[in-house]
């Protein structure tokens, strides 16, 4: 029998030159992905911008580049109308954000939100430019993103409330299908010990809160000596030596590559993103081995996190970071206890679970469309 | 002693004949008794007709006649307020919308969850230029007070990525609930007497009363051992007296309303509770209830529900039509251990929203504006 075919449309998931990215986090989605797509019986094909290279990210699912000289707004036109011309025969189509899906989508289409849409989050500081009219320009685009496709599936539950708070029609559209953990490798033995260790393991990187972080580990340290913070994340090769220099100046901090291990031992894992999706399969793999969260209460890490019960939710400024963790601290017992609801909560995401919503949204996608 | 302000839309019916007993109402209530505890002098003021009133032991209540409501706004009570209330030390702007067009320099304001996401809500802003009206003096009355209290993250998620300047005034201080009051029956698996399903809202569309109704039309005519009981008032006595002639017809189905001191009883003797709202929600006092009582949660998937119930976890929730509604109430009818595993996780989950924590988080935040 043949099998049906989806293609999906990302923005990146190599460089544009085709390289492997030093941020493995999008690959390891992809992945996981494709395999989900290929047990509900769907071949996987991936799309995305760059110099016009074709890759294998597993065997028997290729990457296809496309070279796209009209981007505007967060949009990106000519990969979107290569994307329509090579895939609009198949199956489904899949568009990893909004914009992408701008301004057609393939027949039976299916597009991704996993973040809250905003001119600052696909433009950086380019979006301070644009004026108040460029901005409703934008939201036009992600209105038409969101509406044209047959169904919008939504990783978090803000992202639906911000869609249907701002166009009412929209509610119908939204599937809820929350991520499952990330596979993590085996850690030999317990880790952890009399410390309190605060985890930062996202990319060092001002998006990532790595400031916020840092500043905290400033305070924390200074006060409890029985704190520590580590740092496992990729850092950019420029601030490379000023984050040795300031490691040197201080003590029970440290940043070193990630290890099995971790998470175990109920370490407060930092989830700081200010602006971007937040990286919820790594979340959600830290609190299956105990990790307790403490994240921003903007995005979808505010749907596992029941604040004070399995994590903590807090403004991310080092100003109340660091007493929220110091509060952790003072009391082993709260510590312990949201540790352990934290494995139990992890459970209700399991990758199993995740399939399953999948495989019912592209069965539902597909009788759509009539495909 | 000091004196604290605080301007409302309606803690009284705007004749002032009796009170108005709602979510906000009983905030209002559980605010002043604290601020009183902690020595300070309380004051209201809300729209009205001229009357004084007073509730609590001689806390007084202002009412100033408001002439309009331009876009949502009542600037009227605002200058008023701003004219009478004098020398105050903290002012609490206990809507929003109430913080605009001028504020206190010591000031807070409260938000109890999105409002503008149901669908007359549309047509009542009008279009066009009136909504970015709307929008502006939204802006204007998050930006005044020194702090904005959300109870719950959606909506820091919604004004965040609008105006992401706002992201350092907003602090996230969830509903609480009397986890002495509120509590389990002690009991085991039910054997001897009926599943009970409660419907403990008001008799509104946006907490899902017509979806509930035809629950419990279906659940009741599949499984003979399951009964509703829908426990509330509705706005108008003509929905009153069709629900008490439409539960007459059904058997097995009970309308019956209960003043707020029997409540915790109701819900001791009950197994699943329904909170599917639609549009309008924060973080409910009835989901808390039901939690901490520990029953199984059946919720819609808006507003602040979603940073009480953790889907699967503590509680289900889902899309909130009633086929969606009949498919997780049945999953819960048959799967015993399900529905008393969710209750028991949601009585343990509640306990982060214990009234003592409430009272902590605000005490932190008065400090802060203080200082």
């Amino acid at each position: 029998m043949l099998k049906k075919k989806a293609a999906v449309l990302v923005r990146k998931l190599y460089e544009r030159n085709g390289s492997v990215p030093d941020d493995g986090y999008e690959l390891e989605w992809a992945a996981a992905f494709s395999a989900c797509l290929e047990r509900a019986g769907y071949s996987a094909e991936w799309w995305q911008e760059g110099e016009t290279w074709t890759r294998e990210l597993l065997p028997g699912v290729t990457v296809h580049s496309v070279t796209d000289g009209t981007p505007s707004m967060g949009t990106l036109p000519g990969l979107n109308q290569a994307f329509w011309e090579n895939c609009g025969s198949y199956t489904l189509g899949i568009y990893a954000d909004p914009l992408l899906a701008y301004p057609q989508v393939t027949d039976g289409s299916i597009v991704l939100l996993g973040d809250i849409p905003t001119p600052a989050g696909f433009m950086g500081p380019a979006a301070d430019s644009l004026t108040r009219e460029q901005q409703e320009e934008f939201y036009r685009r992600v209105f038409m993103g969101l509406a044209c496709p047959g169904l919008v599936v939504a990783s978090g539950l803000h992202y639906i409330q911000w869609a249907i708070s701002t166009w009412h029609g929209l509610s119908h559209k939204f599937s809820y299908i929350p991520d499952c953990p990330a596979p993590l490798p085996a850690a030999p033995g317990g880790a952890g010990g009399d410390r309190l260790r605060a985890l930062f393991s996202a990319p060092l990187l001002p998006r990532h809160g790595v400031s916020d972080a840092m500043r905290a580990a400033d305070v924390v340290t200074a006060r409890r000596q029985d704190t520590e913070f580590v740092f496992t994340g990729w850092a950019p090769p420029s601030i490379r030596p000023h984050l040795q220099r300031w490691l040197a100046t201080r003590e029970r901090v440290y940043w070193r590559p990630p290890a099995p291990g971790d998470f175990d031992g109920g370490p407060l894992v930092l989830c700081l993103a200010g602006t971007g999706p937040p990286r919820a399969r790594e979340a959600l793999a830290a609190m299956g081995r105990g990790g307790i969260l403490v994240a921003s209460p903007r995005g979808s890490l505010a749907d596992f996190i029941i604040d004070g019960h399995n994590g903590l939710v807090v403004n991310p400024a080092a100003g109340e970071l660091a007493p929220a963790i110091e509060r952790v601290a003072a009391r082993p017992s709260w510590r312990r206890s949201l540790s352990h609801n934290a494995r139990l909560t992890a459970a209700s995401y399991s990758q199993q679970r995740w399939e399953e919503n999948w495989a019912r949204v592209l069965e539902q996608a597909r009788m759509t469309s009539g495909g | 002693m000091p004196r604290a302000a605080i301007v409302t839309t309606s803690h009284f019916h705007a004749s002032g004949q009796h009170g108005v007993y709602g979510g906000a109402e009983r905030y209002g209530v559980e605010l002043t008794r604290w601020l009183r505890a902690i020595g300070w002098k309380v004051v209201w003021w809300q729209i009205g007709t001229g009357w004084t009133a007073s509730f609590l032991d001689g806390v007084l209540v202002y009412s100033v006649p408001v002439r309009s409501s331009f876009v949502q706004t009542c600037a009227d009570l605002n200058r008023a307020f701003h004219e009478q209330a004098g020398a105050v030390d903290l002012a609490i702007y206990f809507v929003t919308y109430l913080a605009y067009p001028q504020v206190f320099e010591r000031s807070i304001s409260i938000s109890h969850g999105i409002y503008w996401d149901y669908p007359f809500w549309e047509n009542r802003i009008g279009g066009g230029e009136l909504r970015t009206e709307w929008l502006r003096r939204m802006e204007a009355a998050l930006s005044g007070p020194r702090k904005v209290v959300s109870v719950d993250t959606v909506t820091i998620a919604w004004a965040t990525a609008r105006w992401p300047h706002l992201a350092g005034r907003f602090v996230y201080i969830p509903n609480f609930v009397d986890v002495t009051r509120f509590h389990p029956a002690h009991r085991g698996r039910q054997e001897s007497r009926n599943l009970r399903v409660l419907f403990p809202r008001r008799l509104t569309s946006v907490r899902g009363i017509a979806e509930s109704m035809h629950a419990a039309e279906v659940i009741t005519s599949r499984f003979p051992h399951v009964e509703f009981h829908f426990v509330g008032r509705s706005h108008a006595p003509d929905h009153e007296r069709h629900m008490l002639a439409w539960a007459a017809r059904h058997a097995r189905i009970f309308y019956y309303w209960r003043p707020p001191s029997n409540m915790p009883m109701v819900y001791r003797n009950m197994d699943i509770c329904l909170i599917p709202s639609k549009s309008t929600e924060g973080t409910s006092l009835s989901c808390l209830e039901a939690m901490a009582s520990g029953l199984a949660v059946v919720a819609g998937r808006v507003g602040g529900l979603g940073d009480l119930i953790t889907h699967e976890y503590n509680g289900l929730l889902v899309y909130p039509s009633a086929g969606r509604l009949v498919e997780a109430i049945e999953r819960l009818v048959v799967e015993e251990d399900l529905r008393l595993r969710l209750g028991e996780r949601a009585r343990a989950s509640a306990m982060a929203f214990a009234l003592s924590r409430w009272r902590r988080r605000w005490g932190d935040l008065v400090d802060t504006v203080m200082a």
